[in-house]
């Protein structure tokens, strides 16, 4: 037998004229509905092609079959009450009381959040890549000002321009603060994690409360 | 909106003598339960269940293929429609019960694939064949055919994968049209005719490939 995605016919059994289709269009046009609008040229070309017409009938035994194995249904009621599990949560004859909202407004939180962060970091790496009163490497900036620690922890120099060379980094997002130390670069780097592992849990959860609460999406 | 495309099955009512407060409510305006059930009326949103129980029942059962779990889903889905009454938007119950029924049997049947994918020591599971038609003039003979075409075909479906099987189930077993499975399985009716088209043609090599199966099978749906 032909791979049942494609069967590419001898003439002898295609009378039905030109190139058999897909089997996924025969198995479409098995499904066409009663008394909807028909392709008259697949139409005449199945009239006329033996495999076609297997194909179709092979379809047709498949669908018995599926419908006579369908194990039987065996009725009882449904009927859900005040006891029935799940359905602890409403009362009989009360009225419903509005889900309180926390999962959108904590997504909605941690969005801003995320935003917010990436909005800055993307400003810092415009700016030179370096955040507010971080250091980078041995140079630190003091109100647009580079300077450098000559092996005196605490004392800094101003830096000559050689010594700037290929260091990187204007400080126009500096604030006059002075940090020696990039802790808060780091923080800076925990808040963002935080903030997408806050985002994506609360995502998840807001997904299925809402999930929960409409089961038909 | 959605209807029986050939009413193979029989969709009529089911409505148990026992529930004459629920017959009394049935009266109602579908509108009308639904809004009295939204304010929490339990006995008008047993109406709603009484009206269509059986067709969820028979959903259910064909897509998973297994009564006792088809029950279970068919209550779960009741329980999950009164827990979300007041997010139902007002255009057809009975769309909005399949889905959420349709979505229950998606949820086990992947759970069911989940288990057997994780578990270390899981054996490949004959699945067990409910031929309902097996009639009482049958011959033992037959009989066992009959029983061996069934787990033959209980087999190949089982290896489908889940979507495809249900898309299938749904189109030829419930005969819903392509519009109908997209709209209660929430895909697109190009994804649902592959899906068909994709399970059928598997089927059909499984099942059809050699002559003598397929004269079993052809002889079968004559039976």
């Amino acid at each position: 037998m032909s791979s049942p995605g494609l069967h590419n016919l001898n003439s002898e059994h295609n009378r039905g004229g030109g190139e058999c289709p897909a089997f996924e269009t025969l198995s479409a046009w098995f499904d066409r509905p009663a008394g909807g609008e028909e392709d008259s040229a697949l139409r005449d070309h199945i009239d006329g092609c033996r495999q076609c017409q297997s194909v179709m009938q092979d379809l047709s035994i498949l669908r018995t079959a599926l419908q006579r194995s369908t194990p039987p249904a065996a009725m009882r009621s449904f009927r859900i009450g005040t006891d029935t599990p799940g359905t602890t949560g409403r009362p009989n004859a009360s009225p419903i009381s509005p889900p309180i909202p926390v999962f959108p407004v904590a997504a909605a939180i941690a969005a801003i959040l995320v935003i917010a962060l990436i909005a800055g970091e993307m400003l810092f790496s415009s700016n030179g890549g370096d955040p507010p009163g971080s250091v980078s490497g041995d140079v630190l900036f003091i109100d647009g000002t580079p300077y450098t620690n000559d092996g005196n922890e605490a004392e800094f120099n101003a830096a000559s321009a050689d010594d700037m060379n290929g260091l990187g980094g204007d400080s126009a997002g500096s604030t006059g603060e002075s940090r020696t130390d990039g802790r808060s670069f780091t923080g800076w780097r925990i808040s963002q994690i935080l903030a997408v592992v806050l985002f994506l849990a609360t995502s998840t959860l807001w997904y299925r409360y809402r999930r929960n609460e409409d089961p038909g999406r | 909106m959605f209807s029986m495309r050939r009413g193979r099955r029989d969709r009529s009512e089911w409505s148990p003598a026992s529930h004459e407060q629920a017959s009394a409510s049935i009266d109602l305006s579908e509108a009308e339960l639904i809004d009295r059930s939204t304010r929490g009326d339990l006995d008008a949103y047993n109406a709603i269940v009484e009206r269509y129980q059986s067709a969820v029942l028979l959903h259910c059962t064909a897509l998973l293929r297994d009564a006792p779990l088809a029950e279970d889903v068919t209550q779960d889905t009741f329980v999950k429609a009164w827990l979300g009454l007041k997010r139902f938007r007002g255009d057809s119950v009975r769309s909005w019960l399949m889905r959420i029924a349709t979505n229950g049997c998606l949820d086990v049947l992947r759970q069911r694939t989940r288990r057997a994918t994780d578990s270390l020591d899981a054996h490949p599971v004959e699945p067990v064949a409910v031929w309902s038609s097996q009639t009482k003039e049958s011959s033992p003979e037959e009989r066992s055919e009959q029983t061996e075409l069934a787990a033959r075909l209980e087999t190949a479906l089982s290896q489908l994968p889940d979507e495809q099987r249900v898309a299938l189930l749904m189109s030829d077993v419930l005969g819903y049209d392509y519009v109908e499975i997209a709209a209660l399985t929430d895909t697109a009716i190009g994804t649902v005719k592959s899906r068909i088209s994709r399970a059928r043609a598997r089927l059909r090599l499984d099942l059809l490939a050699d002559a003598d199966s397929r004269e079993h099978f052809e002889r079968y749906g004559r039976s």
